[in-house]
C-alpha cells in the first residue's frame, strides 16, 4: 500500500496528489531582512518561484525635503539616507552642491574626507560581514566585526562627537578639524586593525560550512548585471571594474594608490571576497592620506548664503560603501534645491532579488540578500 | 570622449531625432530629445561602438508647473569609455506620457516606478507599472510641486 502511494508521488508536482505553490511573507520585520523590508516570496516545496520585494516602509521623502531645505540644511538628512555609512553620503551631497557652485574645499578638508570616508568604508564593510555571516547561521563574525567598528565609531565620536549620523562633511570642508592626537590614533587602529581582516577570513572564508551556503549560490552574470544597474562590490564580484574612485576620480584618489578588487565569479562567495579584498584596500588609501595631511584650512571661502544659479544641475557619482551613489540637483536660483535625487545603490541592487533567488531554496534568500549587502533607507529613502 | 566631442559627435550623427545637445555651465553634456524618437535613441546610443552606454545610473523627473511640463531625466554612463550623458525628454504635465526604457535597460523598470509613483509620469510599454513606494491604493503624487499645498510640508522659517 505504502510503494503505491509512494509510486504516486513524483517530483514536481506532476503527481495526482500534486503540490500546491505557497505563498509566505518575509518581514516588514524579520532580523534577516536589515530593516524593514517585506518579501512576498512563492514557493514550490523549498523552492523558491518568485520572490516580490515590497518596498516604502521606510519611506520618508528625503527628496521632497530636501526641496524645502537649504542647501547646508539637506546634509543633515543625508545622514539618514544610509546610517551605516553616513559619511559617503554626507560627500555625495557635499560635491554635488560644490559643483554647483563653483567651489573648492582645501586640500587639508580634502584629505580629512577621503579618510573618514575610507574609515567609514571599513566600519560599513564589518556590519555588512557580520550581519551577511548572521544572516546564514554563523553569529560569531557578528561580535568580532563589531569589537572593531567600535574602535572606528570612537574615532568619529572623538573628532565630531557622533557615532552614527555625523553631518561632519560640510559644503565647502569638514566641520571641524581633527584633534592633535587623532592621526597617532588613526594610526594605532590601522596596525591594530590589519592583522584582525586575517582573523576574519581564517574564520569564514574557507569555512567548509560557510562555501557551501555562498559558493556558486545566486550567481549575477556580467551581462545581467550591467543590464539590471547592479553596481559597487556588487558588480566587481562579476568581474566588471565599475569603481567611480577610478573611473571619474573625484577627492584625491587620483593620487594614492589602491587596486580596484575584482572577482570573477559572480556568486555570494565572489562578492563576500570582493568585500573582504577593499577593507585591506581602504587602510593603505588611509595610511597614505594620513602622510599626505598637512596644516591648512579646513573650510574654503564661501558667500553666507549659498544659492546655486539658474537653471544650473548636476549630476555627480561617488563610489560609497555599498556602490554607486549619485546626487543629482536642480538649481534655480534660490538657496533650496529644485529637485534633488538620491540614486542609491541599494535600491538599484535590490531589484536583481527575483532574478538571483528563482529555483534557489528559501535559505538561500538570505544569503543573496545579505551579499548585496543592502540597506532599507537607502531603498526607500 | 570629453564632453565636447560627445556633443559634436551627437549633433552629427542624431541631427534629426534631437531637440538640442548643450554642454552645462557645469560642464556636462545634455540631450534633449523629442519623445516620438527618445526610445529609438536611447537603443542606438546603449549599442552603438562609440557610445557603448552600457549603464543606466539614474532615471528621474522634474516638475515645472509654470511651464506645465514633467521633464524626465536619465543618466548615462559607459564602463567602457568612461563618459556620461544626461538625456531629457520633456511630457505635458496635465497627462504625462514617456515610452519606457525597460527594453533596454532592464534597470530601467524600477527607476520608472518610482518616476510613476512620486510624479504620475505613465510610461508606456511597461511591463510592470505599480506604486513602489506609497501605498497602492494611495491618490497623490508627492514629489509635484503642488502636494506642499495639501499642508504636509512644513516650511522652515
Amino acid at each position: 500500500m505504502t510503494d503505491l502511494l509512494l509510486s504516486q508521488v513524483k517530483v514536481g508536482g506532476e503527481s495526482q496528489f500534486g503540490t500546491d505553490e505557497y505563498v509566505v511573507n518575509l518581514g516588514p520585520q524579520h532580523p534577516a531582512t536589515h530593516g524593514v523590508l517585506r518579501l512576498i516570496v512563492k514557493l514550490d516545496g523549498e523552492t523558491v518561484k518568485e520572490t516580490v520585494p515590497v518596498l516604502g516602509y521606510l519611506h520618508r521623502s528625503i527628496e521632497k525635503i530636501c526641496e524645502n531645505r537649504t542647501y547646508p540644511q539637506c546634509i543633515t538628512y543625508t545622514d539618514r539616507i544610509d546610517y551605516v555609512s553616513a559619511m559617503s553620503v554626507n560627500y555625495a551631497f557635499a560635491l554635488a552642491t560644490e559643483k554647483l557652485m563653483n567651489i573648492e574645499a582645501p586640500a587639508r578638508a580634502q584629505w580629512l574626507r577621503m579618510i573618514f570616508i575610507e574609515l567609514q568604508r571599513l566600519a560599513s564593510h564589518l556590519l555588512w560581514m557580520g550581519a551577511f555571516a548572521g544572516d546564514i547561521g554563523a553569529l560569531t563574525p557578528f561580535l568580532y566585526g563589531l569589537r572593531e567598528r567600535e574602535r572606528i565609531l570612537d574615532l568619529f565620536e572623538m573628532t565630531c562627537g557622533q557615532r552614527l549620523t555625523y553631518n561632519y562633511i560640510r559644503i565647502g570642508g569638514v566641520m571641524i578639524d581633527i584633534l592633535p592626537d587623532f592621526v597617532s590614533k588613526c594610526i594605532a587602529f590601522l596596525d591594530y586593525f590589519e592583522p584582525k581582516i586575517d582573523e576574519y577570513e581564517d574564520l569564514l572564508t574557507y569555512n567548509p560550512i560557510f562555501l557551501e551556503r555562498t559558493k556558486g549560490v545566486g550567481v549575477i552574470s556580467p551581462e545581467m548585471g550591467i543590464n539590471a544597474g547592479v553596481c559597487g562590490p556588487s558588480l566587481r564580484g562579476s568581474g566588471i571594474a565599475c569603481d567611480v574612485r577610478k573611473q571619474q576620480p573625484y577627492l584625491y584618489y587620483d593620487q594614492v594608490k589602491f587596486a580596484e578588487c575584482i572577482e570573477t565569479a559572480g556568486d555570494c562567495w565572489s562578492r563576500y571576497k570582493v568585500r573582504m579584498r577593499e577593507m585591506r584596500e581602504s587602510v593603505s588609501i588611509i595610511r597614505q592620506s594620513l602622510e599626505r595631511l598637512e596644516p591648512g584650512p579646513i573650510e574654503a571661502k564661501m558667500p553666507p548664503v549659498l544659492k546655486a544659479p539658474l537653471n544650473s544641475e548636476i549630476y555627480s557619482r561617488i563610489e560609497s560603501s555599498r556602490g554607486e551613489m549619485g546626487v543629482y540637483l536642480v538649481g534655480d536660483g534660490t538657496a533650496k534645491p529644485w529637485k534633488a535625487k538620491f540614486r542609491c545603490a541599494s535600491f538599484s541592487n535590490l531589484y536583481v532579488l527575483d532574478q538571483l533567488t528563482k529555483g534557489w531554496k528559501v535559505a538561500d534568500i538570505m544569503a543573496v540578500l545579505g551579499s548585496l549587502d543592502m540597506i532599507v533607507p537607502e531603498v526607500d529613502r | 570622449m570629453t564632453n565636447e566631442e560627445l556633443k559634436s559627435k551627437i549633433e552629427v550623427d542624431f541631427k534629426n531625432d534631437i531637440q538640442t545637445v548643450i554642454i552645462s555651465a557645469q560642464k556636462e553634456a545634455i540631450v534633449t530629445v523629442s519623445p516620438e524618437h527618445y526610445v529609438a535613441l536611447c537603443q542606438k546610443l546603449c549599442e552603438e561602438k562609440e557610445y557603448f552606454f552600457n549603464h543606466l545610473s539614474s532615471l528621474t523627473a522634474i516638475d515645472f508647473p509654470k511651464e506645465n511640463k514633467i521633464t524626465v531625466v536619465s543618466h548615462l554612463w559607459s564602463y567602457k569609455h568612461f563618459h556620461q550623458l544626461t538625456i531629457k525628454v520633456v511630457a505635458d504635465r496635465s497627462n504625462p506620457k514617456v515610452a519606457t526604457l525597460e527594453n533596454i535597460w532592464k534597470s530601467a523598470n524600477w527607476f520608472e516606478r518610482e518616476v510613476f509613483d512620486l510624479y504620475g509620469v505613465v510610461f508606456e510599454g511597461h511591463s510592470d507599472l505599480r506604486r513602489i513606494m506609497m501605498p497602492d491604493d494611495y491618490k497623490k503624487f508627492p514629489l509635484r510641486k503642488d502636494f506642499a499645498d495639501d499642508g504636509f510640508i512644513v516650511k522652515p522659517s
